[in-house]
């Protein structure tokens, strides 16, 4: 019963936040879509640490060690975080400097063609929103196992719950209730971490009693290489991926948005290091032969904790998924009302402005429910395959977009197409023509060599947009 | 091949970061075990701490004293560089 209160009081502060951030966000796209740029370091790395650290984070990241083993498990997760030093070297102050809110904003400015306005938005709005199904999915999930509330209930008011606070608060309303969210998470795991390793007696004593009972679990999976995908794919996605692009377009200035990249992962490695050397072992060890490995979490914190953490940790693994799902529910809004609506929008009132942004982001929520409540069965295949088609599209011209000189229309549109199209298709037919190599390990170089040619091939860009690019490295 | 200069440190660190990658990714190390994991798990522990770990002490030992403010808050809509 408690747990019920714990998740609903959450639920209401959520809304409240919401209530409070919209007098100050609904006047100004500024406010709405980044928040005005002034988040400061600490409050920033929290928010993307909590953004990047979904329901899979806490639950499946357990589940996974579980029944995939440590190694393999590492590897996904490393891939993400990875990608973040990546992403503060490659992209972060740049993309801050120009002091946009998208990555389609980086895109059209950098290569202004039709195509690049019209397909990074649609290639962002499938992905996250794919994504955003298999986040609701978990914690309808969630709720049904230790609530008792039926799915179709459980996601709807999640739904509602975070359409609201995000459409009325925008950036700032995701911002504060991350740092909420991303707290929670934080604690809880270390806490959990810290409990089980002094009753044990022995910081990896857990570990290697399990390893020795279940050798499997410290070892690759046999003839498997698919963390090699994962491990690309994430690496190469945080440096494009439009929430967290918008993280960092939020940060009071460009060391500021470097800072809390790298913060933010930081935290987000304790947590998970915590979670697969430290829990995941005693789960092994104490539950062996589940059937469903999501449960090891929840099982270890009902063996070990009382009530209330227990309903802490509900409460966490909603929040998990709604830090998550704000985010890019955000960046999809974002794709529809200013990247795709944008520039007919540019014409109109402030007024219908605000209520073009507060549609857009009821609207692609309703559209995610709706799925929600049928969501295909390979969920995590799918949504995977959304982020890997988003780094295949826009990691090369990015990246050369802000670094190489002689980068030019022809080249990035070329790196553009040719990654998705290339990633799509070994995707999908590739087993067929006898392609084993992973989609990314395909699609990313074709797209790079697609911009090398256009680069050589094509002619320069007007010494206009050059000069706009060389100021993007320029501190001012 | 005509790049814009990135500074000296962090392109040691991109560097050193992506050999890592690689290094890491060797069949080798998913035969070998410390403590029942394999040390390709252990690398990827080291690359998952230590990464941004890094990254974090370059950022925090670049002199504070230089100002990059970027574009003022408020004055972000639409307008180019």
């Amino acid at each position: 019963m408690i747990e019920r209160w714990l998740v609903l009081a959450y639920l209401l502060v959520c809304v409240v936040v919401g209530a409070l951030a919209t007098r100050r966000v609904l006047g100004s796209a500024d406010e709405y879509w980044v928040a005005g740029r002034r988040v400061g370091t600490g409050v920033n790395a929290l928010a993307i640490m909590a953004a990047l650290a979904s329901g899979g984070s806490l639950v499946g990241v357990l589940g996974l060690a579980y029944s995939g083993g440590i190694p393999a498990t590492l590897a996904l997760f490393a891939g993400a975080v990875v990608g973040f030093p990546l992403a503060t070297i490659l992209v972060a102050a740049p993309l801050r400097r120009l002091a946009k809110f998208t990555i389609t904003d980086f895109m059209v400015f950098r290569y202004p063609h039709g195509l690049v306005r019209t397909l990074v938005p649609l290639i962002i709005v499938v992905s996250l929103t794919v994504y955003m199904v298999a986040q609701m999915k978990a914690a309808g999930i969630t709720a049904e196992a230790l609530l008792g509330v039926d799915y179709g209930t459980a996601i709807t008011v999640a739904t509602v719950v975070f359409v609201l606070y995000v459409s009325f608060g925008g950036m700032v309303a995701v911002t504060v209730t991350d740092v909420m969210q991303g707290a929670l998470l934080f604690l809880l795991m270390g806490i959990t971490a810290v409990v089980l390793t002094v009753s044990s007696g022995s910081l990896f004593g857990p570990l290697q009693a399990a390893t020795a009972a279940s050798p499997a679990f410290g070892q690759l999976p046999a003839g498997g290489s698919g963390y090699l995908d994962y491990f690309v794919i994430w690496a190469s996605a945080i440096p494009v991926i439009p929430h967290i692009v918008m993280r960092v377009a939020t940060a009071k200035d460009p060391r500021s948005a470097r800072l809390s990249l790298n913060l933010a992962t930081v935290m987000y490695g304790v947590m998970i290091l915590s979670a697969i050397l430290l829990i995941a072992p005693v789960g092994v060890l104490e539950f062996p032969g589940l059937t469903d490995p999501d449960q090891v979490f929840l099982r270890v914190i009902g063996e070990h904790f009382p009530p209330l953490f227990r309903g802490l940790a509900v409460a966490a693994v909603l929040a998990a998924v709604m830090s998550t799902t704000d985010a890019f529910l955000l960046a999809v809004s974002s794709a529809v009302a200013h990247d795709l609506l944008g520039g007919f929008l540019a014409r109109k009132s402030k007024r219908t402005q605000a209520m073009a942004r507060l549609g857009a982001t009821w609207l692609v929520g309703a559209a995610a429910l709706y799925w929600a409540f049928s969501p295909p069965e390979l969920l995590t295949q799918f949504y995977t395959a959304g982020v890997g088609l988003l780094s295949a599209g826009l990691f090369v011209p990015v990246v050369f977009g802000i670094w190489w000189r002689r980068a030019n229309l022809l080249g990035g549109v070329a790196a553009l197409v040719s990654g998705v199209a290339v990633y799509s298709f070994v995707l999908l037919w590739g087993p067929r023509f006898g392609i084993g190599a992973g989609p990314i390990l395909v699609a990313l170089p074709v797209s790079l060599l697609a911009m090398l040619a256009g680069g050589f091939l094509g002619g320069s860009d007007p010494s206009e947009r050059a000069r706009a690019v060389a100021r993007l490295h320029q501190p001012d | 091949m005509n790049f814009f200069p990135m500074p000296r440190a962090e392109r040691i660190a991109l560097f050193v970061l992506i050999a890592f990658s690689v290094v890491a990714f060797l069949p080798v190390f998913g035969e070998i075990t410390v403590l029942g994991v394999a040390v390709f798990g252990w690398l990827m522990a080291a690359l998952l701490l230590g990464s941004p770990a890094i990254l974090l002490l370059l950022l925090l030992a670049e002199r504070s004293s230089t100002p990059d403010r970027g574009t003022p808050p408020g004055n972000g809509d639409g307008q180019d560089p």
